[in-house]
């Protein structure tokens, strides 16, 4: 399906030579297995387009688990110039911050037999609102409170008694990106924001109580407070409907002005606009403030998660050593100072279907972390592993700090569905060891592990390029979706 | 009239339709089938007991087929209402009125349904195939889920 050019220059690293429109080449992370089903789809054309982006630094990179996006790629990097160069709502995405958390408990396998196991998911499942219109996990927000989480995130949950401020230390970027303007969201998107405080979605979003099935770094584990069979719970989710319609309203006001800005640009879904101009500097604000709203969204959700533990197990959550391990987003576009060609410069990265992988000693990794870079958070898909990593030195050298997110589809959810048709879904699950409570079957049978690559080599990938390091291996029990 | 025709069409991580009809109208109402289609899991059991009118204005075509998909999912997604059948009753290439009828569902039925992220911009089209022996008007839609 895929014409375009791409020759491997290391082990696992591929190039598209810079051809036509595009201002640098294209850069791939992948094995051979990977790239051939990289090779089924669009994205290699994605990730050619994106190299046309107006300042862009570098490479137009693609992570091992990329596949057919909207504009960019899903698993696309793109650093741009801060000073001169542009900004893509395309290349964040639709779900500002989509992101994971990951919170640890002091419990381990044994301490959930079935029946608690049980009650757990099911509780869990009460309080964490999923599906469409999902509301009600906290009350309604004033249209000041609202305004209060865009500009402040996660802090505003902390302040309202969702959480304590350890929670902060471990969030990127403290859970609140400063430059957020609310004037700049719309008023539909507000509206839509109000009542998805603590929601968590649909899609391939979901929140799993996980067990520690593997360390592959000791040192690294201990340092995040992991050890072999212990509980944790992921959250993975975004800004919900708030995110979603800023996206959309950043590229309808934008599409219609590329000629004004002097773009010329290859498909309209990559619509950017200058960073420094009212168009940049307005999708700057709003995105920043769905960032906010994301992680306001996953800290109330970990403080649900908390109560209900502690109700299941009847001991307060800090007892259960619930503590946060970190929260990284996977879509979005920071701007943040790189060396690139001997020159530091500040660039405005971003990263739709990527997490940030900053190593040892950089000065935004947690103090608790310095010593071993950030954790990185890859889920894989529902009812199979997911993986804790951490950031390595390669990460700045080779991607502007940045690594994989997640499996990354291989199959459609059409062709998921077919397959999944006539199945005892959940019954498949329960013999994995796996009990699921979703709000309907469809999306059960779009997410099954069959429709995903597996995780595992993916994150084998980055550690190979010398980007990030797995850590630690993570088995779900216990599944709720949307 | 032959009403207009959806087929679902798979995107990697996403879904779509292709639409087509003998008119620009039958293309939305067929749209608006489709959609609820990829929404909901099963309307079998639905019957409408409400019209609602719904009005889509934009820049041309393609963008017409995108906000009016777009009100359709306000709807639900707001109202919790389902449409289950519509007409267009007045249509230019920058704007249509829609009386739909449909339902209003329960929370539980809602949180069932698919949650939409958007209707992208990505392979959106809306025309009409003059190549074809009827020129019938085709159009293409991705939703982002």
């Amino acid at each position: 399906m895929n014409k375009v050019e791409v020759r491997k220059i290391e082990p696992y690293l591929w190039e598209i030579p810079k051809t036509g429109e595009m201002r640098v080449p294209g850069r791939i992370f992948a094995s051979e297995d990977l790239m051939a089903a990289i090779r089924t789809d669009h994205s290699l054309e994605q990730v050619r387009n994106v190299a046309s982006l107006p300042g862009i630094v570098g490479w137009s990179l693609a992570m091992p688990d990329i596949h057919w996006g909207y504009g960019f790629p899903i698993g696309g990097v793109a650093a741009t110039n801060a000073k001169n160069g542009a900004i893509s709502p395309g290349g964040v995405g639709y779900d500002i911050n989509c992101g994971v958390r990951l919170a640890r408990s002091d419990m381990v396998i044994d301490d959930l037999d079935d029946k608690v196991r049980r009650s757990l998911i099911d509780r869990l499942y009460q309080v964490v609102p999923s599906g469409v219109g999902a509301s009600g996990a906290i009350r309604k927000l004033s249209r000041s409170d609202l305004e209060r989480v865009l500009v402040n995130g996660a802090r505003w949950a902390i302040e309202h008694g969702y959480g304590d401020t350890r929670d902060l230390e471990y969030t990127e970027a403290g859970g609140r990106l400063g430059g957020a303007d609310p004037d700049c969201v719309s008023d539909r998107a507000k509206k839509r924001g109000l009542g998805q405080v603590g929601t968590l979605g649909s899609g391939n979003h979901f929140l799993e109580v996980q067990r520690v099935a593997r360390l592959f770094d000791t040192t690294l584990a201990d340092a995040f407070g992991l050890f072999p069979d212990q509980i944790v719970v992921m959250i993975h989710s975004g800004s919900r409907g708030l995110g979603y319609q800023i996206c959309d309203d950043s590229l309808r006001r934008i599409r219609p002005r590329l000629a004004e800005f002097g773009y010329r640009l290859p498909d309209v879904q990559l619509a950017a606009a200058p960073l420094d101009s009212p168009d940049g500097r307005a999708y700057l604000g709003a995105m920043r403030c769905a960032a906010n709203y994301a992680w306001c969204n996953r800290q109330v959700m970990l403080h649900k998660v908390r109560e209900a533990f502690q109700e299941v197990f009847g001991t307060p959550a800090a007892r259960l050593g619930m503590r946060l391990v970190y929260d990284v987003c996977h879509n979005i576009a920071k701007v943040e100072e790189h060396e690139f060609d001997g020159q530091r410069m500040s660039v405005c990265v971003h990263r739709k279907g990527a997490t940030r992988a900053f190593p040892a000693g950089h000065p935004e990794v947690p103090p608790a972390y310095r010593d071993v870079g950030q954790p990185v958070l890859v889920p894989g898909s529902m009812g199979n592993y997911s993986y804790v990593c951490a950031g390595a030195a390669g990460a700045m050298e080779k991607t502007f700090g940045s690594t994989c997110h997640g499996a990354g589809r291989r199959m459609s959810r059409t062709q998921s569905k077919k397959r999944s048709r006539g199945r005892d879904l959940i019954g498949e699950m329960e013999a994995a060891g796996v009990v699921v409570r979703a709000t309907g079957m469809r999306t059960v049978a779009e997410e099954m592990p069959h429709a995903y690559k597996d995780v595992a080599d993916v994150v084998e990938v980055m550690e190979a390029a010398g980007v990030s390091r797995r850590v630690a291996e993570l088995k779900p029990v216990g599944v709720v979706k949307g | 009239m032959t009403p207009g025709k959806f087929v679902e069409i798979d995107h990697t991580a996403d879904v779509g339709l292709d639409l087509e009809g003998e008119s620009p109208a039958e293309v939305l109402e067929a749209a608006q089938r489709g959609l609820t289609c990829l929404l909901m899991a099963d309307t079998s059991d639905l019957v409408s007991d409400t019209e609602r009118v719904v009005v889509a204005i934009a820049d041309d075509y393609p963008d017409l087929l995108k906000t009016w998909c777009e009100e359709l999912y306000r709807l639900l997604e707001e109202e919790s209402f389902v449409a289950l059948e519509s007409r267009i009753s007045a249509f230019d290439p920058k704007r249509c009125v829609g009386l739909v009828k449909g339902v209003f569902v329960s929370a539980e039925r809602l949180a069932e349904a698919s949650e939409l992220k958007a209707v992208t911009y990505h392979q959106l089209a809306f025309d009409r195939d003059v190549a074809a022996v009827n020129e019938l008007w085709r159009a293409r839609v991705i939703f982002d889920v």
